[in-house]
């Protein structure tokens, strides 16, 4: 469960409950190891690189001998305009429409730019769901592994827009009543919001805002990030850091999917239930009538409510 | 190998040149008269310090003078003799590859490393390659939104790929001139050579002097560009400013040269301002720190579409640059116009 291609070469790094430094340059020489070191000293958060290393527990990082990095690229709910001053969003609670956004442009990523533009393959991109607020998308191709950051730079203001002279794609038919039209066509941004252009009776500015997406660059450039490994658990939420498959994406349900089975019931009393009419959480759905009930919950519901301010622990 | 004479003559750089390069070197140069004197010639005739072009004969010849015009440059250990001698090559590159059929930029392209094919009509890359290639940063055309792209592979046109050819050229050369800086420094010169040598650099400088360089004067506030004074009497005001606000204004003040020290007091009422996070910011923009790269003054097509840009008129109607507005508000003040550096005054007073 907890393997990744290229596990020996991976740092990892740990937060303890009790800790606030992190425990990092370590290496395993397989999941069952690792396995074995978090049974025995649980930490809250378990991180491994994205980067690979010759030697990955050398505490210099100028001696660990950096191979390459994946690429990696983070929607977070909380990173979106639209949605991170929402108050649900704010307490760490999407609603099905928050999801769907952000599912929305992790697709647009995968397949208009990675796919589509970068000619990667589907083998070639992972997703994960975050645990908390989102997906990572990661991207282990061979020809990208050893980019720099010079490189990743150009990928990322490419997929936000920023060095997209609109201009050159038009000719100026009128200066004085600015009247544009587009002269050719050519795959990649150019056809792209041609397109929006012609489907949405949009201006090339606003086609260029509707197809950028806002990704975050210091992620991208990061060729030492350390992010939550898989199937461990977000001590924030309580919810597994689960893989997902590309096609997999649309079906993936944060609150059933990525919560752990536990035969372990304990009993809360519901707060703020009118907050999430419906929402469903594990075997739980939520409605306003619930606040101020006794229930008896699967444990991994109830974390996840006591984590989020909708529950309060009895006995 | 054996090269077709009219190419090497041309492009002296080819794969295979220095085999013609038999025991030339920057300290025994004054054994070599005619190289000599006809590397002062082109570097001359280049940097525009003279209009006789170089009279070079044949290919052998014509790979002396070009290793040994990159010595000498190297030699003055003057990054801006050095940059703009790059620029110069580049650009002769580039006319070279103009009269010459597109079929031909393929085999000047693979001497600096460049993997490319071509249909015809378009050239084509891996996105990869791409990805890797050193020097295109700074030209809009040769950025990737720009350019056709899909499914991993870009597309060129012949212009465009010429373009492309010779920013990585200048890149290339310059860094090989850098990289020799350090260990010519040393070498034993004949008075001949170094004669010849500072007789460049005197006239050189005499050249850039009587233009405005913009790093060299003391930075005058009332001439910078709108941007940069609404975001820096915003700061003042101890408005919280977006990031790229912030990146505009540092790359700015650094690239007049300010010392940290002084960039730092524009940051100074800012929020959230620490100044040991801040200092090591500005440091990492001006290159000293981690990976040294110097990080450039976006231009104002970019500032436009990031909405950091302010103003759009008089010289800001159609302007390219930050500094470039800054330079030539300088040169009109010098000439006595009195509305330089006013644009959009009226919009924030
Ligand atoms: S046009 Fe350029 S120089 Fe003028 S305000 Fe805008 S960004 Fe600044």
């Amino acid at each position: 469960m907890l393997e990744l291609p290229d596990f020996t070469k991976r740092e990892f790094g740990f937060l303890r409950p009790d800790k606030k430094e992190m425990i990092r340059h370590l290496a395993f020489s397989d999941a069952l190891s690792l396995k074995k070191y978090l049974v025995a000293l649980p930490p809250s958060h378990v991180y491994s690189s994205t980067a690979l290393y010759e030697r990955p527990s050398e505490p210099d990082m100028n001696a660990k001998g950096w191979i390459g990095s994946e690429m990696i690229f983070e929607f977070d709910a909380d990173h979106m305009k639209e949605l991170r001053d929402k108050p649900n969003v704010k307490r760490g609670v999407l609603d099905n429409s928050d999801w769907s956004l952000v599912k929305d442009r992790t697709k647009h990523l995968i397949y208009d730019f990675l796919i589509e533009d970068f000619g990667l393959q589907d083998k070639e991109i992972s997703i994960n769901f975050s645990g908390n607020r989102g997906f990572h998308v990661r991207v282990r191709a061979n020809d990208y592994i050893d980019l720099d950051q010079d490189a990743r730079r150009r990928l990322a203001s490419y997929i936000n827009g920023a060095d997209l002279d609109v201009d050159s794609v038009f000719t100026r038919l009128s200066a004085r009543r600015k009247v544009r039209e587009i002269t050719f066509s050519q795959p990649g941004w150019m056809e792209r919001i041609r397109k929006i252009m012609d489907e949405k009776k949009m201006s090339a500015e606003d086609a260029v805002k509707e197809a950028s997406l806002d990704i975050d660059e210091n992620v991208l450039l990061d060729l030492h990030r350390l992010i939550r490994h898989v199937h461990t658990l977000h001590a924030g939420t309580g919810l597994v850091v689960t893989p997902i498959s590309i096609d997999g994406i649309d079906s993936f349900d944060p609150y059933v999917h990525a919560v752990v089975k536990s035969d372990e019931e304990v009993l809360v009393k519901m707060e703020h239930a009118e907050l999430f009419n419906g929402l469903v959480v594990g075997d739980l759905i939520i409605s306003s009538d619930l606040t101020g009930r006794i229930l008896r919950l699967n444990r991994s519901v109830a974390v996840f409510l006591l984590l989020k301010g909708l529950a309060k622990a009895i006995g | 190998m054996v090269m077709a004479s009219e190419a090497l003559k041309k492009y002296p750089f080819l794969i295979g040149a220095d085999t013609y390069l038999v025991g030339l070197s920057l300290s025994n140069l004054d054994e070599f008269p005619r190289i000599l004197e006809l590397a002062e010639n082109k570097i001359r005739f280049l940097l525009r310090l003279s209009k006789l072009p170089p009279n070079i004969n044949d290919k052998k010849e014509s790979v002396a003078v070009f290793t040994a015009s990159l010595a000498m440059v190297s030699f003055t250990n003057n990054r801006r003799l050095i940059r703009s001698y790059g620029y110069a090559l580049s650009r002769e590159l580039e006319e070279n590859l103009a009269m010459d059929s597109p079929k031909s930029y393929l085999t000047v392209a693979s001497s600096l490393g460049m993997k490319a094919g071509y249909d015809g009509q378009r050239f084509d890359m891996a996105l990869v390659d791409y990805l890797k290639l050193k020097g295109i940063d700074n030209d809009p055309a040769l950025m990737l939104p720009q350019l056709p792209l899909k499914r991993g592979t870009i597309y060129l046109s012949p212009n465009v790929f010429r373009l492309m050819i010779s920013r990585v050229f200048r890149w290339v050369v310059v860094d090989k001139m850098e990289s020799q800086m350090a260990e010519l420094r040393h070498a034993a010169l004949s008075d001949r050579v170094k004669a010849a040598i500072n007789s460049i650099m005197a006239d050189f400088s005499k050249k850039k002097g009587l233009e405005v360089d913009v790093s060299s004067l003391s930075p005058v506030e009332s001439l910078f560009p709108p941007c940069i004074k609404f975001w820096a009497a915003e700061m003042n005001k101890g408005v919280n400013i977006p990031h790229q606000a912030r990146f505009l204004v540092a790359t700015f003040l650094i690239a007049l040269d300010m010392d940290v020290d002084e960039v730092l007091n524009y940051f100074k009422h800012t929020p959230d301002y620490d100044e040991r996070i801040a200092r090591y910011q500005i440091e990492d923009l001006a290159g000293e720190r981690g990976s040294g790269k110097k990080y450039s003054v976006p231009r104002c097509d970019t500032l436009r579409t990031l909405g950091v840009c302010v103003c759009r008129e008089g010289l800001c109607t159609h302007m390219s640059h930050p500094l470039l507005y800054y330079r030539i508000s300088i040169e009109k003040k010098l000439k006595g116009d009195k509305n330089a550096g006013t644009d959009c005054a009226k919009s924030f007073p």
